[in-house]
């Protein structure tokens, strides 16, 4: 069973749960404060949304939620923790991503010039390492929409990124439709260092992705002239790889 | 010269009051009271003080109380971002508004922690540093 | 008679003039007969708390005074009606799976006053109320769409217009996107009629099952049930002194100003949402009948007299149980405060722990913003509604006289307009002046826009804003069936002719939906008028009705012959004038719900393949009268379109069955910038990004070319594949109507029409990008 939790603001939980489910596994949606059967998880979710209304600064007073403290036992423990946009943010102001529990990097305001503030349209990620996680076994490209006024990932320690980089964590980049990184706006939407979308640990059981999987799961959600339907989407196998390896370890 | 703008808003501020839970929850009970800016500094060739305070996009009379001095009771918290591309405001304020004194904007927010007992800088640190700003591309100064 | 309340007002013996300087000292809009009216309703001296609350209750924004006898004239009932007007939001019936009936509830609201003072807080609060009207009948709220007006934007109050766009549209944003409703459709306008006065309008859509549905009325046998208030704490919202305040520095003093600004709390909003939706699950799992109602203007009282005197019952509340933000209020600020998020529910008492706890722990509303909670504040009686204070009854009637309201019976003058087409030379070069229409940022992208709002959220989305002509969504994870809306109404048609401007509006609505492929089921309308004393703007708002029900009887439900597409939610916001006399062009906004059967057969505005054929129906006439070509030349003309509206309903219809066959590649209709911008728009796509071009050869004409081009006349153009034409043809014939081959798609990048223009995309994207940025700058 996976635990989807809802912070109080969160607004992607439903969507997501869904998603979990469409990919094999079975979903509950977990309220911040319902701690009765939280060590029993398999996997957790941290979904999309406004947790807090993003005040102060987003996912910054939800990483400090008991519950927070908790994952940081699960994934020490090896349990697959997979943070979508606001969860992405909360994961890296709880420092479980890069992973060290201490505060490594930002997700900052977006560097934009056609929108100012929240910015929501469909980009491409590139994943960008061979390291075996547990979100990997996915299409090399996919379109995927991002919906986000914070997304930079940006950080002051110097060498921490030639550091990740080096370890594979670097997962997920923004990249054109034929797979180049992107090099500017559009491709990059919010001009994230590196073009970077989404990182994992060192293990390979924790990412914090700021594109949304969920709201590509299905390919009745791409935009543009196709005829798609119920059947699975890209973004699913970002779930599929999940339960494998949940199945596998 | 420089201009500073301090702008708060005269209705309940929700931000200011979820700080001041996020606060107490962190263990810092001794905060009492949280308030909330919005601060502009300015660089211009000619007094700009008397128009800025008038300019709708920084100041909206109906809801907004505007100063131009920290004025802290308590301790003051500056949080802006190290790289903060003002340009779009600056090129309203210049072009669409006309105010073309102004050679450079910075903004940021200003944070007033009133304290039970007396001002405690040392809580003051630990609050910036464990939530009010994000050192990775966020910078704090300590005031009053 | 009387309460024997001591702030009991002897209206029965004071004179006029005294109760003129009564209601003055106290700021009440009632005229002193209506105040001589409630003694007469009541039997006896009201107390200061009921004046209030007849102030608010027989204000036209609650009561439609002047507008509930004309609006008798739009249709409001019907097959597709699940549940008419009348709650909180009305219901077109969707689709059925098994037992199990789904409906769409709608709701149309406008915000317009308080954006024009504090645009971000009234734009917010507007998609707040919206919302809460369609959460409150036990709804998935699932798309919103907005349409907005505002003044010009090169005019001479354009750092004002601009400031308020720029505000209107974060504010909207920013309270629709951390609550999680994603933006399905919407539209603007820059004119200079909303210079003093803008347009905020949010129409909102929510999914339900027919036997889930939450009624806004006391359930029956509900004597003894309990009335619960529910979130924000009460505060003097709505209570202000002077709106609008002078530039003071650092006055915190201002208490006087805090009531004018409605606060928005969409984070407590996203709570409170997730609250109610597990307080309907479990009233479900235990089959426990709740009734339940939002608040809005007139706060609790409002909401609770009309949850009881739709249950035929009457209640008796404590207002010092009320949960406030501050002591020292006067009772009947608690009573009739326009307090955001706030919702009144009643249940049987073996419920009500449920209620608290599932509000006040489980969701945690103490912590989530400061004093929210839920709280027992009274109970549900067989007598009068009564409203206590320290102990004394300061409200005490029937439910129905509470909520009767007034009604007026107001007429419209008629009067002279002097419009005229202007004399203007045709064009040098067509493509110049194609591009100057392109940019306009009436018809430029609105993209700088819709991507501030979410338009993915609940992963819903099947056509999003710019895609096409409507939005879709698949609001029924794992089913086809597909939801389309799109929101519609040109100003400055209604400007020439209210009654023509209407009926376009209508007309227009139902187009978008059709070109996607989508039916028509339902509408919603909203009359953003002008002050309705005096009388030629209160004509413009009788022949605004007319034409809405003209065209929607005309333009009948495509499976239901000769029955009209319902009105099933709608609004009147009055009194858009500036204190100078400006006022804003009569606006009827029409937002229409469409069904398509299988979301897979959708098609959307974009140009799919070269060598394609390119279809147009519609037959071009000269109605150039508030055209965009004519507005770029300064100009408004006087040649309206003016529908033939069985020819539309046969075009409309035949457009759909078209889709549905599989006949149409691509689609989109003509409307604001002509056949121009329709086929520009078709190159284009959403991004601009479009590499397909066009080779079109126009027939011989009497027309201009000018017109062939601009006139905005309705109609289509469809790319569809040339190996098709017969059976094309064969529908078209079924439906009687005619189509004209314009061309062919090509592999060139450009737009070109043989000896009159030829525009390359690039320049078209440059200039149909730039125009609402530059708008807004």
């Amino acid at each position: 069973m996976i635990a989807v939790l809802m912070f109080p603001g969160s607004n992607c939980e439903n969507e997501t749960k869904l998603a979990c489910e469409a990919a094999g596994m079975k979903a509950e949606i977990v309220r911040w404060n319902d701690v009765s059967k939280l060590g029993s998880y398999s996997g957790y979710v941290l979904p999309g949304g406004w947790s807090y209304e993003d005040r102060i600064r987003a996912g910054v007073i939800a990483s400090k939620d008991k519950v927070v403290a908790f994952l940081k036992e699960e994934a020490a423990a090896g349990k697959p923790i997979l943070g979508i946009c606001n969860g992405c943010q909360i994961l890296v102001e709880a420092g479980l991503i890069p992973g060290s529990g201490k505060l490594e990097m930002a997700v900052a305001r977006n560097e934009n010039p056609l929108v100012s503030g929240y910015y929501c349209t469909w980009v491409h990620m590139k994943k960008t390492s061979s390291k075996k996680t547990a979100f990997s076994a996915v299409d090399e490209v996919m379109a995927i929409p991002i919906a986000h006024g914070e997304g930079r990932f940006v950080t002051k320690d110097k060498e921490l990124l030639a550091a990740l980089e080096e370890n594979g964590q670097i997962l997920f980049r923004y990249c054109d439709v034929g797979g180049e990184i992107a090099k500017a706006f559009p491709d990059n939407p919010n001009g994230s260092t590196d073009a970077i979308a989404g990182i994992c640990n060192k293990e390979g059981n924790v990412l914090a992705m700021m594109p949304h999987p969920e709201r590509a799961s299905w390919m009745r959600q791409l935009p543009g002239e196709h005829a798609g339907g119920e059947e699975a989407g890209p973004g699913l196998k970002i779930f599929e790889s999940m339960k494998r390896y949940i199945d596998e370890n | 010269m420089k201009t500073e703008l301090f702008v708060r808003l005269k209705v309940v501020d929700t931000t200011a009051l979820t700080a001041l839970t996020a606060i107490q929850e962190m263990g810092f009970k001794e905060v009492i009271g949280v308030k909330r800016d919005v601060y502009y500094a300015f660089e211009s060739d000619s007094d700009i003080s008397k128009e800025i305070v008038g300019v709708d996009v920084l100041v909206n009379a109906n809801k907004h109380a505007a100063r131009l001095s920290s004025d802290v009771d308590g301790v003051g918290i500056l949080v802006t971002d190290v790289e903060d591309d003002c340009s779009s405001l600056l090129h309203t304020l210049t072009e669409r508004l006309g105010i073309s004194s102004i050679s450079h904007v910075t903004r940021g927010v200003f944070w007033m922690l009133q304290f039970k007992g007396g001002v405690d800088r040392d809580f003051a640190e630990k609050i910036a540093s464990g939530l009010l700003c994000n050192e990775h591309y966020q910078k704090y100064e300590i005031l009053g | 008679m009387s309460l024997g309340a001591a702030d009991e007002v002897a209206i029965s013996s004071m004179s006029d003039a005294d109760i003129s300087t009564f209601l003055k000292e106290h700021l009440l809009t009632l005229s002193v007969d209506e105040c001589k009216k409630v003694v007469e309703l009541l039997g006896r001296d009201p107390t200061l708390t009921e004046v209030h609350i007849f102030n608010i209750q027989w204000s036209e924004h609650c009561s439609y005074k002047s507008s509930k006898q004309w609006l008798k004239m739009l249709p409001t009932s019907g097959p597709t009606v699940m549940l008419g007007v009348g709650e909180d939001a009305g219901i077109v019936r969707f689709a059925q799976d098994g037992e199990d009936v789904y409906g769409i509830a709608m709701s149309h609201e406008s915000h317009n006053h308080p954006s024009q003072v504090v645009p971000y807080e009234g734009a917010a609060t507007g998609v707040g109320g919206n919302i809460r009207d369609v959460l409150c009948m036990g709804a998935r709220v699932i798309a919103c769409a907005d349409p907005l007006r505002f003044g010009d934007p090169n005019g001479k109050e354009k750092n004002r217009v601009k400031y308020i766009a720029n505000q209107v549209v974060d504010g909207i944003a920013g309270y629709g996107n951390p609550l999680g409703v994603p933006v399905l459709a919407g539209d603007v306008y820059f004119n200079s009629s909303f210079d003093d006065n803008c347009l905020v309008n949010v129409v909102t859509l929510g999914v339900i099952k027919e036997k889930d549905i939450i009624h806004s009325a006391a359930p029956p046998n509900s004597e003894g049930h309990d009335i619960i208030v529910v979130g924000k704490a009460t505060d003097a919202s709505g209570f202000g002194g002077a709106a609008f305040a002078s530039v003071v520095l650092d006055d915190e003093q201002e208490e006087y100003n805090k009531g004018a600004v409605q606060v928005p709390d969409p984070f407590l909003k996203n709570i409170l949402v997730r609250a109610s939706e597990s307080v309907f699950a479990a009233a479900r799992k235990k089959k426990v009948t709740l009734g339940f109602k939002d608040m809005g203007a007139g706060g609790i009282m409002c909401a609770t007299s009309e949850l009881c005197e739709s249950g035929g019952v009457g209640a008796d509340i404590d207002l010092e149980k009320v949960h406030v933000a501050v002591e020292g209020l006067e009772p009947y600020v608690i009573a009739c405060a326009e307090t955001q998020e706030r919702f009144a529910w009643i249940c049987p008492p073996k419920f009500t722990s449920t209620i608290l706890r599932i509000y006040n722990e489980e969701f945690e509303l103490p912590r989530v913003a400061a004093g929210a909670r839920a709280s027992v504040v009274g109970k549900v009686t067989t007598g009068d509604y009564v409203l206590q204070y320290k102990g004394k009854p300061i409200c005490k009637a029937p439910a129905s006289v509470v909520t009767k309201g007034i009604e007026y019976t107001r007429v419209g003058g008629s009067y002279i307009t002097t419009f005229r087409e202007p004399t203007l030379k045709e064009p040098t070069d067509y493509g110049s002046m194609g591009l100057k229409i392109l940019r306009h940022p009436n018809v430029a992208s609105k993209a700088s826009i819709y991507k501030h709002y979410d338009t993915e959220v609940q992963g819903l989305a099947v056509v999003r804003p710019g895609e096409a002509d409507a939005g879709v969504q698949a609001p029924v994870p794992g089913k086809y069936w597909g939801v389309a809306l799109s929101v519609d109404h040109n100003p400055r048609y209604s400007r020439i002719s209210p009654f023509h401007g209407a009926v376009n509006g209508v007309a227009e609505a139902m187009r978008n939906v059709a070109c996607v492929g989508a039916t028509p089921i339902g509408m919603t309308d909203c009359l953003n008028m002008g002050n309705p004393e005096t009388s030629e703007h209160f004509r413009d708002f009788i022949e605004s009705v007319e034409g809405l029900s003209v065209a929607s009887h005309k333009l009948w439900l495509k499976d239901y012959p000769e029955k009209p597409v319902p009105f099933v939610a709608g609004n009147v916001s009055f009194y858009n004038q500036s204190a100078a006399g400006n006022t804003i062009d009569p606006s009827p906004i029409i937002g229409c719900v469409g069904k398509i059967d299988d979301y897979r057969k959708v098609v959307r505005t974009q140009l799919v393949a070269a060598g394609s054929n390119l279809l147009m129906i519609g037959e071009r006439k000269d109605e150039l009268g508030g055209s965009v070509y004519y507005d770029v030349h300064n100009e408004l003309g006087k040649h309206v379109p003016e529908l033939d509206l069985e020819v539309q309903r046969r075009e409309m219809h035949a457009v759909i069955d078209l889709i549905d066959a599989g006949l149409v590649k691509s689609c989109h209709d003509i409307s604001d910038g002509g056949l121009f911008v329709t086929v520009a728009e078709m190159i284009l796509g959403k991004d601009a990004d479009g590499k397909i071009g066009v080779d079109v050869t126009l027939g011989a004409s009497e027309l201009a070319v000018s017109r062939l081009l601009f006139s905005e006349t309705p109609g289509y153009v469809l790319e569809v594949d040339f190996s098709n034409m017969k059976e094309i043809e064969k529908i078209l014939g079924e439906h009687q109507v005619a189509s004209t081959v314009l061309g062919t798609t090509t592999n060139d990048a450009e737009f070109l029409i043989k000896e009159v223009l030829e525009v390359s995309v690039a320049s078209m994207a440059e200039a149909w990008t730039s125009g609402v940025v530059e708008a807004m700058k």
